[in-house]
């Protein structure tokens, strides 16, 4: 770096200094908003986190200090609250998985050419655009003793085939990962569709032209460019699905007994029905710090490409 | 003039007594005294005698009425907010009209779903908004409302007003009178609610010659209600007939009610939920045998056993679709009732709930007195005074006996004159014998969790109960596994605080509850 | 390279996988035009042979609600669908103005350091349910529990991550020239962003708030927690429809939920082509 360089530089510097303080001035509201309305909440929820605060103990200050008693209680005694978050974990791997699996496969598909192509795309999106709490009604009603899903078992299956879908754990969760994957599989499919869109041509023609099969292409040429869109795919949905909560609500509340009782679930429990809320936000943070780590992990290949907005 | 008024009305009172008026005089005389006329016929028909009838079940709903009457003058906010559980408004509505017109007070009902009145009042405990007058919870609400401070004690004004709820001929029946109302010896709420299960049977089935006779070959006793768990269990097996669509007991397993199934069978055989240190006692041989009695009865209820509301219940034994139910007196009503009993009116045998034997031999009779709601008066209301005069007015016995009848509401009948003396609207509706069950079964109650973290505990026990009626769980690890959530309740809510509440809850039971529990030596 | 035509195979999968994907939205639509003796019908009826469209009648009136046996809802949906498009309309309108200007004001500005993504994104790892709590607390000393201001205010802080990184992938998209040719035009720099930079951005900008609108619309756990008795929207009172203890008015329930897709349905199908960018934070444009 020569002083010319430099004093270029310093020159550049200053022509764009006058907007600095209008670049300040439009970004001030958002920060104020999320100041107070976001930052602000998650600090009070962190002190009430060290308290043993409930409404029977009087108000948020007149709660008693007990330091991490709270967060040792979720870790060490509180199985309810390890298998909630075990189940989430697992709900979310599976259906993560098989949103996967299904979105990558009518992606390929949509990149064949047919007639309708475009009114077909929209309907595949549909089920992503409709409210989660609809979503797990309808599901409720799908999922009925009497209801469609049973008659079309019996109808494939025979008789013995209808299941009581709320009546025994293992079919809940069942329920609840169709319910999921029938939500957000359009996502995946979006996001796959758009990368499979933008793959340059080039290495798949000098790939064909070298003799590799369709399958080596596939797996071999296609799916590592399409590595940056996919883990952000699964980032994206990975922090929603760990917040599992309104389909969940709306299907089985939790139950049976507790076998689908998600994290958010366990939470909400906490905070308004048992009103531990010193406990309930102790959990929140873990699961907090949990998502933070995981999510770090998983970006860490694209950080710089989601920060600079996808150029 | 004062003086003066109680003087003729006196009089008039003995006339009547003695015979000197007829029925028709007295009413119109007392109208013109100024007794409001549902005391005047409450009074007239009162098998007490008119002179007592008067002096106190009258007393009550005066004396709130009166209070009413002054709090309404001096109200700046012309409302009475009540939250309350969907489906209970029926019971209240009718006096709408009365509170506009003579008071000039609107009532207005926020309705809520009944699992979700207990998050609203703890909300409010946080919000205080100041929305709610009056609150309408069940007693397991009351600890905590207390606690957080979201309503009143209501114990000075039980004092200076008098709703005569410890009274021994009209007050609320013992011990619900005490376990459905008091915190630690204070009042919180009055109840407004009987809420005890009883057992109903097909009579009509009972009543069937072919099938005396076939279940008398099989199991040696009269085919009759049953007195025992046990006769419970073998009446189920006889009379399940699913190619009919007809089911041996429309018992519920569904979430928030399976609990109960198991705390009723657990008192039965003369176990408490806790001993007097707060150890959990349910994981207990008692326990794990209730759990698998209601296991056994599985294959003898109806389908919708696993999702059954109490509202799809009713209208389940109403079609005519179980020969045995395990409900709330409103369940009666709504069975007794053609319109919402179609298969069921006029073919109710009723009876207290079954006994069990204990391990000396002796039966044991004990019932469970679960949800049971009351008012109380919130802490942020504007109208604090109202708000009790409305409680007490309602829950005056005369009052009460007036709007428990009505069916679009589920309150059911608490007070002993309800069931030993009742009106006959209330014959009408429960039958007399029934009204005499309620009032046998009453006196045997055991509440449900009222302590502080009282849904904690309920929603442990009643998820691992759940899980065990799901087949997830064997009944000694489903026990213990809620054992060990209730300690670790106990001792996040605090154990000295529980058990304070537990002893004075445990304090006020039937004889031989207390006795066969070990609660008689706390 | 050519486009291949679908195989037969190809096809008969996607017709299966246009089935799965239509079928439960046909339930739904036929269960709110079936008459109430079809409600809970044994086996199943799919479709009703005598549609109607009683069900969405009966939901605005509280009348015919309290008539369908004992311990249902006796509440109309009047309250919830007005309260809806007041928070879903109004926090939109706020969200996207705001988001517009952090928006314009870090790509142009390079205003925000590296980190504030990541916050913004570890915001929306939070479990709602407690961060519900401090809002509780909060809104209550500044009493504004159960109103519809408070509720706006939460859905614009909720919302704002994703109205902001939306809008700033558009302006990024927009090269800076355009801008700096309107400034040599003699205009101020807030002049040439509202007077050029916002116009270029119009389908974006449309595009962003129908997105916004969406996430508000279908709002669930604040909404359910903070409203009492003033305000609703139509999730809280769907969920209380199913969670009554007569949860059996499915043709009524049907019918809120029809209502309450209908609009996301239309507004998805117009955004379409830019859902990615909005779903994935502007990382990932179609």
């Amino acid at each position: 770096m020569n002083a010319s360089n430099i004093a270029v530089l310093q020159r550049e510097k200053a022509r764009r200094r006058p907007g600095a303080g209008i670049g300040k001035a439009m970004t001030t509201p958002g920060q104020i908003v999320s100041l107070v309305v976001l930052v602000l909440p998650l600090l009070v929820a962190l002190y009430m986190s060290f308290t043993d605060w409930t409404p029977t103990r009087g108000s948020l200050f007149q709660a008693s200090f007990v330091g991490f008693d709270n967060y040792s209680d979720l870790l060490i005694y509180d199985t309810r609250f390890l298998q909630a978050v075990l189940r989430t974990l697992l709900i979310s791997v599976i259906c993560l998985a098989l949103e996967f699996s299904f979105g990558l496969g009518l992606a390929v598909l949509f990149m064949r050419e047919f007639r309708g192509k475009s009114l077909l795309f929209s309907a595949f999106l549909t089920p992503m655009m409709i409210l989660p709490v609809v979503v797990g009604y309808i599901f409720w009603m799908l999922f009925q003793s009497n209801g469609p899903i049973n008659q079309m078992l019996e109808f494939v299956f025979g008789a013995k085939a209808a299941v009581e879908w709320f009546r025994s754990a293992p079919f809940a969760v069942t329920a609840v990962i169709i319910t999921e994957v029938w939500h957000w599989t359009p996502l995946f499919f979006l996001i796959l569709l758009s990368g499979l869109n933008s793959i340059p041509e080039n290495p798949v023609r000098a790939a064909v032209i070298l003799g590799a099969s369709p399958g080596q292409i596939f797996w071999r040429v296609v799916l590592p460019m399409l590595k940056p869109v996919i883990i952000v795919a699964f980032v994206i949905r990975s922090m929603e699905i760990i917040k599992l909560f309104d389909e969940v609500f709306m299907l089985t509340r939790g139950g049976p007994g507790s076998s689908t009782e998600t994290i958010s679930l366990y939470i909400y429990k906490l905070a308004f029905n048992d009103f531990q809320l010193a406990y309930g936000a102790a959990a929140a943070f873990l699961v907090l710090l949990g998502s933070l780590v995981l999510v770090h992990l998983m970006l860490a290949p694209v950080r710089d490409q989601l920060l600079d907005g996808g150029r | 003039m004062e003086e003066e008024q109680h003087g003729t009305i006196d009089q008039v009172l003995a006339d009547y007594d003695a015979g000197k008026l007829t029925r028709r005089g007295f009413l119109r005389s007392m109208a013109v005294l100024g007794v409001a006329s549902m005391v005047a016929n409450a009074v007239s028909i009162s098998p007490l005698g008119a002179v007592k009838a008067f002096a106190a079940i009258g007393g009550s709903e005066e004396r709130a009425w009166a209070l009413a009457k002054k709090a309404a003058a001096k109200a700046t906010k012309k409302t009475l907010t009540l939250l309350i559980p969907t489906g209970s408004i029926g019971n209240m509505t009718p006096y709408a009209d009365k509170w506009k017109n003579e008071l000039g007070i609107t009532l207005e009902f926020i309705e809520e779903p009944d699992e979700v009145v207990h998050t609203k009042g703890m909300q409010e405990a946080v919000a205080k908004t100041g929305r709610y007058d009056v609150m309408m919870p069940t007693a397991m609400s009351y600890p905590d409302w207390i606690d957080s401070g979201v309503i009143y004690d209501l114990t000075d004004w039980v004092d200076k007003y008098d709703p005569e709820i410890f009274n021994k001929e009209w007050g609320v029946v013992f011990p619900a009178s005490h376990h459905a109302q008091l915190y630690n010896g204070r009042v919180a709420g009055l109840l407004n609610d009987g809420d005890q299960i009883t057992l109903l049977c097909r009579s009509d089935h009972l009543a069937n010659p072919e099938k005396a006779k076939a279940f008398e070959d099989k199991y040696g006793y009269k085919l009759d209600v049953p007195k025992t768990w046990k006769e419970y269990y073998n009446l189920a097996k006889f009379m399940h007939d699913p190619a009919h669509g007809f089911y041996g007991s429309l018992e519920y397993r569904s979430p928030y009610y399976v609990k109960w199934m198991f705390m009723q069978r657990l008192v039965s055989k003369g176990r408490l939920y806790f001993d007097n240190e707060m150890n959990p006692t349910f994981n207990s041989p008692e326990g794990v045998a209730a759990l698998e009695d209601m296991l056994a009865m599985n294959e003898f209820l109806h389908p919708d056993a696993f999702s059954f509301t109490w509202s799809s219940n009713y209208n389940a034994f109403g079609r005519g679709e179980g020969f045995m139910d395990i409900c709330w007196p409103s369940g009666f009503k709504y069975a007794k009732a053609p319109s919402t009993g179609p298969a069921t009116t006029g073919k109710i045998a009723a009876t207290v709930m079954p006994a069990d034997t204990l391990p000396d031999g002796s039966l044991l009779y004990a019932g469970m007195f679960c949800w049971g709601y009351g008012y109380a008066v919130s802490r942020y209301s504007a109208n604090p005074e109202l708000a009790y005069a409305y409680a007490q007015w309602m829950t005056s016995p005369t009052i009460s006996a007036d709007a428990i009848p009505y069916l679009g509401g589920y309150s059911d009948p608490y007070r002993i004159n309800h069931m030993l003396e009742p009106t006959k609207r209330l014959v009408d509706t429960y039958s007399k014998d029934y009204l005499h069950t309620l009032y046998d079964n009453m006196i045997n109650t055991v509440p449900d969790f009222c302590l502080p973290g009282g849904f904690e505990y309920q929603d442990a026990l009643d998820k691992q109960v759940h899980a065990c009626m799901t087949g997830a769980k064997k009944p000694k690890q489903a026990l213990d596994d809620a054992a060990r959530s209730f300690d670790r309740i106990t001792r996040r809510v605090g154990r000295e605080k529980v058990k304070k509440s537990w002893l004075a809850l445990t304090k006020n039971l039937a004889d031989p509850i207390k006795k066969a529990s070990g609660a008689d030596k706390w | 390279m050519q486009r291949k035509p679908l195989t037969l195979v190809q096809t008969i999968l996607m017709a299966m996988a246009l089935m799965v994907v239509l079928f439960p939205i046909f339930w739904i639509v036929m269960t709110s035009i079936k008459p109430p003796t079809d409600w809970n019908a044994s086996p199943a009826i799919w479709v009703p042979s005598k549609p109607t469209f009683v069900n969405f009648k009966t939901l605005f009136d509280p009348d015919a609600i309290r008539e369908y046996g004992v311990g249902g809802v006796s509440q109309s949906a009047t309250k919830a669908v007005l309260g809806s498009v007041l928070a879903s309309v109004v926090s939109t309108c706020i969200s996207v103005i705001i988001g517009l200007f952090s928006a314009i004001g870090i790509s142009r500005y390079a205003n925000g350091s590296k980190a504030t993504p990541l916050i913004i994104l570890s915001g929306r790892m939070f479990p709602p349910a407690a961060i519900a709590v401090p809002f509780v607390i909060m809104f209550s000393a500044l009493n504004l529990i159960d109103s519809y201001s408070g509720l706006i205010a939460i859905y614009v802080a909720v919302t704002l991550p994703f109205s902001t990184w939306m809008l700033k992938s558009f302006v990024d998209d927009l090269p800076r020239e355009v801008e700096e040719a309107a400034m040599l035009d003699g205009r101020s720099r807030i002049m040439a962003h509202l007077t050029v930079t916002i116009p270029l951005i119009k389908g974006g900008l449309f595009a962003t708030s129908m997105f916004v609108f969406i996430l508000n619309w279908s709002e669930f756990m604040f909404a359910l927690v903070l409203s009492y008795s003033n305000i609703s929207t139509i999730p809280v009172q769907l969920a209380k429809y199913v969670t009554a203890t007569a949860g059996t008015l499915y043709g009524v329930q049907a019918a809120l939920a029809v209502l309450a897709m209908l609009p996301l349905v239309i507004v998805g199908y117009f955004i379409q082509s830019h859902l990615a960018r909005g779903m994935t934070f502007g990382a990932i444009k179609q």
